[in-house]
């Protein structure tokens, strides 16, 4: 059996469910889950999500199942951050384990990252665009999309002047007074961070509330 | 929620002896069929899974049911309220979700739900049942007091219109009165949306009227107006309340769905009309043109310079025409209109309502009809009025002066002349003499034969770089899988290829002499592999042999006489800003696997929103073979997922 401890680059997704919340228990008694431990100094938790399927390019030859993948959640009501080392463990959480405790399936919460972008660019609050991945829809097949890196792609010239060409659909935020790149996000609810040090999880709950306050995050259950 | 391929049956029958209305649910129209009478009325109905449970194929109502129609609503805000052993079926109806509660407590919780469900409410009625028997009716339809009629309508009715004029007026006033109304009288959100549009619209309906009151043809002119517009609203009517409360005292025309009609579907094309008016419409192309070619500064001369690589479009700033409101277009679906667009009006064939993730019945094909009414605009102002000599002098004068015109605008109907002597000249092998037509005849004739094939090559151009991305595969296969439904259309295909090439050639045109043959090339192995597949249709085989055949001969002098339409277009229709809202989709996350950054799931029915349904439909209609389930499933999304609040 193989487990990953470590808790280095994290991945997933930020969705809502139909319930007013979802509590632990509800997650525990996800088949394959199990809890493991909250976060220190957070309100974040990990649990164990045991899996009889590969889900991380192990080969099967060498390593037999089942697998064991960390699970880290961050509940809020009715919305929860799940995160694990891909997306893809994530996704097959969400469409198998946790379908018989949640019906209808929690949904992705998306994220206004073109608006956000754009928003940013005009209006330059506490963090900082470190990256930008964006299509080009009027170029179509001959330009389809771009990436921009740096430390403050709002600063530069290059990027304003094209950004009405663009429609963005990932992200990168830092913080204006320096430091590494926080948090990825994607506009279909996706999250990834690298986890640099324990302070790292409440960095992104900050980005997240940051998010929330201004009316970025949207809920996918609609006409609620 | 999964929607299984394969529909099932609802039908209601009267018993002749007692006149009581039998309901069953059946696997097939056939047996529904059995029992017919003069009152039978049916609709498809769609079988989902849910709680691991797919709904029954067959159901007979034994003991006592209680049966609920609801919506319009997404039907996972429905699901969420029933438990396990409940039964459910989706429909293209506005009532969208047919529930049989497991309990008659279970059904009195859902019913006190709905009934308390204050915001979106929606409309239900509930049919008690027993043995198949409809006892009674509970209508509850989130009623709401229908708005007044606007003065417009009235004003309409009352006005004084030529005897000719009469009938047609006569029908439209109680006619826009009762969609009105029954749009107006509902509490769902969606059937208010369409009521706001039906108020705006009259005003526009009275506008024209008043407008074409001054018209020296009136009152034909008015006339086929009224009845463009009448057809579109009866249909628009007919289709979307059809089947809503009460039930029994609202039959659909389309006789396969003439219990629950289909106002899913047509909430779904509904929504597209409306993204096209909100970037397309709002855009106001035919106005930037117009005032970007008056300009002194863009004046050129097209037979001799390379026009710059500039978004024209962009710069104009229209001032307080841009708040103006749009025109809302009728739309509707029609196995008589099939796909039209008319500056009042836009359908789609019937059969998209079952094939529509098709290729071959794609709804993007809507694109091409909105093109026409852009590109009709636009060539409306550059075309001299015949009626008027001295307008057909100023032309002609444009003509004989063997220079560039004053300003774009006289450059780019110089230019169109110009190409249509050179069409004239290729198709007949002789150049027309309009130089001593003193009378202009010639040039009359001559700009009424070839004005449609203009409209059609400049349309296909404006399609194909603001609608298709300037992707060669999937213009191409769309367009001749579309072609491949239409009958008899053998001798046509010789002008298919020419439009095809024409608008590949907007990619090339600036490679200089070569330019045709490259579009060509494009075009031939687009063909070649659509050959290969199962998309290829009747007209491909023929299409290939003829371009083999007959490009250095015949089409390539066709698609070069065409060259300086497409110049026109692509330099000067076109505008990157625009294309950027037209096909700019904030709710795709990237990616480059078929669904390219959408994460919905063909046939499961989830509330995931998407802000595009022109990027949707495209990416998701890519299949040969039409299904049912998978149709239903892109008018779910596209009527209760477009998302247009930001």
């Amino acid at each position: 059996m193989m487990y990953y401890e470590e808790l280095h680059n994290l991945n997933g997704l930020l969705v809502e469910s139909r319930f007013e919340s979802i509590g632990r228990k509800q997650v525990e008694d996800c088949p394959g889950i199990s809890f493991k431990e909250e976060l220190p100094d957070s309100r974040w938790e990990e649990y164990v999500f045991t899996s009889p399927d590969a889900l991380h390019q192990e080969d099967t030859r060498l390593t037999p199942g089942p697998f064991k993948y960390p699970l880290v959640l961050r509940r809020s009501g009715a919305r929860m951050l799940i995160m694990s080392i891909s997306r893809k463990i994530v996704e097959h959480i969400l469409s198998n384990n946790f379908l018989s405790i949640f019906s209808p399936r929690p949904h992705f919460i998306t994220i206004g990252v073109d608006r956000l972008v754009k928003t940013t660019i005009q209006q330059p609050t506490e963090y900082a665009l470190s990256f930008v991945h964006a299509r080009l829809p009027a170029f179509g097949a001959s330009l389809r999309s771009v990436s921009f890196y740096g430390d403050d792609l709002g600063d530069a010239s290059i990027f304003r002047e094209n950004i009405k060409y663009m429609t963005c659909f990932v992200c990168g935020l830092r913080k204006a007074s320096g430091g590494t790149e926080i948090v990825r996000l994607g506009t279909d609810g996706f999250i990834s961070f690298y986890m640099t040090s324990p302070a790292r999880v409440l960095e992104v709950e900050e980005v997240l509330s940051f998010l929330r306050e201004k009316g970025y995050l949207s809920t996918h259950i609609l006409d609620k | 929620m999964k929607v299984l391929d394969g529909p099932v049956f609802l039908s209601i029958h009267s018993r002749s002896k007692d006149r009581h209305r039998i309901i069953e649910i059946v696997p097939s129209q056939s047996i529904a069929l059995k029992k017919w009478g003069p009152f039978s009325r049916i609709s498809p109905i769609f079988r989902i899974v849910e709680f691991g449970k797919e709904s029954p194929q067959e159901y007979s109502f034994n003991g006592k049911k209680q049966l609920f129609f609801i919506g319009p609503v997404h039907p996972e805000r429905i699901i969420a309220q029933l438990s396990e052993s409940s039964k459910a079926w989706l429909s293209l109806g506005l009532f969208n979700i047919l529930v049989i509660p497991h309990t008659l407590k279970e059904a009195k919780n859902l019913e006190k739900w709905l009934e308390k469900e204050k915001n979106d409410p929606c409309a239900f009625e509930i049919w008690t049942i027993q043995n198949g028997v409809v006892l009674d009716q509970t209508i509850q339809t989130a009623r709401k007091t229908p708005a007044n009629l606007p003065t417009a309508v009235i004003g309409i009715g009352d006005g004084k219109y030529p005897s000719e004029l009469g009938e047609a007026i006569a029908e439209y006033v109680p006619l826009m009165a009762s969609t009105l109304t029954r749009s107006s009288s509902s509490s769902a959100k969606m059937c208010n949306e369409l009521s706001d549009e039906l108020i705006e619209l009259c005003g526009f309906h009275e506008k024209m009227l008043a407008v074409s009151k001054k018209d020296i043809n009136m009152p034909y002119r008015a006339l086929d107006l009224m009845l463009t517009i009448n057809a579109g609203l009866s249909r628009l009517a007919s289709q979307t309340f059809a089947g809503t409360s009460p039930i029994f005292e609202r039959e659909c025309h389309f006789w396969s769905h003439s219990l629950l009609g289909i106002g899913v579907a047509t909430l779904a094309l509904r929504n597209i009309k409306i993204f096209l008016e909100k970037t397309l419409g709002q855009a106001r192309i035919p106005q930037r043109f117009w005032a970007m070619s008056k300009k002194k500064e863009n004046a050129i001369d097209l037979s001799r310079e390379m026009p710059p690589d500039k978004d024209f479009l962009a710069d104009v700033d229209l001032g307080e025409t841009a708040n103006e409101p749009v025109c809302p277009l009728i739309s509707y679906f029609s196995g008589r209109d099939g796909w039209r667009g008319t500056t009042t009006t836009i359908s789609a064939p019937l059969a998209a309502i079952t094939a529509c993730n098709s290729l071959r019945w794609s709804l993007l094909t809507l694109t091409h009809e909105f093109s026409h009414i852009v590109i009709g605009a636009i060539l409306s102002d550059l075309s001299p009025d015949f009626s008027d000599p001295q307008d057909l002098s100023k032309f002609e004068r444009l003509w004989k002066q063997n220079k560039a015109g004053d300003t774009l605008f006289e450059e780019i109907q110089r230019t169109l002349l110009f190409s249509i002597l050179e069409m004239e000249q290729v198709a007949t092998g002789e150049t027309p003499d309009i130089r001593n037509d003193h009378n202009n005849e010639s040039l009359k004739a001559l700009f009424q034969k070839w004005k449609p094939q203009i409209e059609e090559t400049m349309v296909h151009v404006f399609d194909f770089i603001y609608f298709y991305g300037k992707d060669v595969d999937k213009y191409i296969n769309g367009i001749w899988s579309s072609w491949g439904t239409i009958p008899n259309v053998t001798s046509r295909i010789e002008d298919y290829i020419i439009r095809s090439i024409c608008a590949v050639l907007s990619t090339q045109w600036r490679r200089g002499l070569k330019a045709e043959d490259l579009a060509k090339k494009d075009v031939e192995v687009c063909l070649e592999n659509l050959n290969s597949t199962d998309f290829g249709g009747r007209y491909v085989i023929d299409a290939l042999k003829i371009i083999r055949e007959h490009w250095d001969d015949r089409i390539k002098k066709k698609v070069r006489a065409r060259r300086q339409l497409v110049k026109i277009v692509s330099t000067y229709l076109f505008s990157k800003e625009i294309a950027t809202i037209v096909r700019g989709e904030p709710e795709i996350s990237g990616g480059t696997k078929d669904t390219e950054g959408y994460t919905l799931h063909p046939c499961y029915i989830e509330d995931k929103r998407i802000r595009n349904p022109l990027v949707f439909t495209e990416i998701y209609t890519k299949l040969a073979k039409p299904s049912p389930a998978f149709s239903l499933w892109m008018y779910y999304t596209l009527a209760f997922c477009v998302r247009r609040d930001e």
